[in-house]
């Protein structure tokens, strides 16, 4: 405790004196209204932070309180935080500093907060206000390499509302490409609308973009997975045979979903080799 | 004399009732064991000194549940139902433990509980034991092995999303 204070105190210090105050004076306060002093606290403590320091170590927090300290409206000390809270399940702790981080910049950190609720703690309901509202503020834009739409679709997918899910969908395509139907898809934007249609009971659009998604990954061991379901439901259980054993070896080999938040998070409708060989003892 | 008797008879009955509500209040509102980092079900240390903790993160070595959030969903929905309780409450109740060098879940355990806008809750203490005891069920987690074959023990959590009393979701 003691040390951490100390720690906490030398950084302040440090700060304070290479950061904010001009080499003349003793000590002045940062003008934090300023942006441009906001940025430098930024640049120069938080944007290479996860480089230096691994965030369950007490060091991480004492650098994000310390900018807070600084400048308590640094909104991504805040978000930066509430990392090692959200990966381990202590929600209590990691929510009112997302809500921070929004309440300071919410165009930076409305879609990211949805972005959590939705995919780390599945608060879809929580998740879908929050990424409506970031479409209003930023629209059409992109949070982990999806759009807003996508993750909503995904919400409302989860809450059985299946219409508005697809309406989704279809709007994050579309941002994607602009209309045309020539550019490429991210395969899990065709993924997650194959799956849509497989809980809608439309298995041919169901078969139509698992089959596009494959085009793209052949490997998407869910892809092979829900494709199999697909032949499962229409009895072809030659073709359902073919793709659970194509899902099998996927997994075996090491492929997934590819989503940068993967080792922390099960994705909505995700399955592991269990389900997959649990779905092969049916046959 | 027949007064007399009434007395203790009342005074006995007094302190019948009494005892049975402490009782049912400390089952029901009654908190584990408090730390200073937390509250937990169980404070049972590790005593194997050849599994070593090197503050390893289950993220950090591919240790999420070998089975998807839906499975494990069904699994302690199932459990929950041979219990024929009911509950209520919404929000999220998250046990933090640690995976030893055999893959086994080691005995300390903190518990958190917040409501379903993330603000520090307590859920009946029974509902809380009864997902405890599924947690202790679940008996296939990885064991982290390195490349040349020295395990390692990691921290893990699972956390039980609730709506009106029940499991709705799990997490990761």
């Amino acid at each position: 405790m003691v040390k951490s204070l100390i720690l906490s105190l030398n950084f302040l210090l440090f700060a304070l004196f290479s950061s904010c105050q001009q080499p003349s004076q003793k000590l002045v306060s940062c003008d934090c209204s300023s942006q441009r002093v906001r940025d430098s606290l930024v640049e120069k403590y938080l944007d290479n932070l996860v480089e230096r320091v691994w965030y369950n170590t007490p060091e991480w927090q004492t650098v994000c309180d310390s900018v807070i300290a600084i400048c308590p409206n640094v909104a991504q000390a805040y978000e930066l935080k509430a990392i090692p809270f959200i990966k381990y399940g202590d929600y209590a702790k990691a929510f009112p500093l997302e809500d921070k981080a929004v309440e300071l910049e919410p165009k930076h950190f409305t879609a990211y907060r949805g972005f959590l609720k939705c995919i780390f703690i599945k608060d879809y309901e929580g998740a879908i206000i929050d990424f409506q509202k970031a479409q209003e503020l930023v629209p059409n834009s992109y949070e982990m390499d999806h759009t807003y739409f996508f993750y909503e679709g995904l919400c409302n997918m989860e809450l059985a509302h299946y219409t508005k899910a697809e309406e989704n969908f279809k709007k994050d395509i579309f941002i994607q490409t602009g209309g045309d139907t020539a550019k490429t898809v991210h395969y899990n934007s065709l993924f997650y609308l194959g799956v849509l249609y497989y809980e809608m009971k439309d298995y041919e659009l169901a078969k139509e973009y698992l089959l596009k998604c494959l085009a793209v990954y052949k490997q998407h061991p869910e892809a092979n997975y829900y494709l199999a379901m697909v032949y499962g439901k229409t009895k072809n259980k030659i073709l359902e045979k073919k793709y659970l054993a194509i899902s099998k070896q996927a997994f075996e080999d090491g492929y997934n979903l590819v989503e940068d938040n993967i080792p922390y998070a099960n994705y909505p409708h995700q399955v592991t080799l269990y389900e997959v060989e649990q779905a092969i003892k049916k046959l | 004399m027949f007064v007399y008797r009434n007395f203790h008879f009342d005074k006995a009955m007094k302190i019948l009732i009494i005892s049975c509500f402490l009782l049912f209040a400390s089952h029901a509102f009654g908190q584990n064991f408090i730390l200073p980092d937390g509250e937990y079900m169980d404070t049972a240390a590790n005593n194997n000194s050849a599994c070593k903790d090197y503050n390893i993160y289950f993220y950090q070595v591919n240790g999420k549940y070998p089975r998807s959030s839906y499975t494990i969903l069904k699994e302690a929905q199932s459990f929950l139902k041979t219990k024929n309780n009911s509950y209520e409450g919404n929000g999220y109740i998250t046990f933090q433990f640690t995976i030893d060098c055999e893959g086994k879940k080691m005995n300390k355990t903190r518990v958190l509980q917040t409501d379903e806008k993330y603000i520090a809750y307590h859920f009946d203490k029974g509902f809380v034991e009864e997902l405890y005891a599924f947690l202790n069920t679940m008996d296939q987690w990885k064991i982290f092995k390195n490349k040349t074959g020295q395990t390692f023990p990691y921290k893990a959590f699972i956390t039980f999303k609730i709506k009106n009393g029940k499991v709705v979701n799990i997490i990761p």
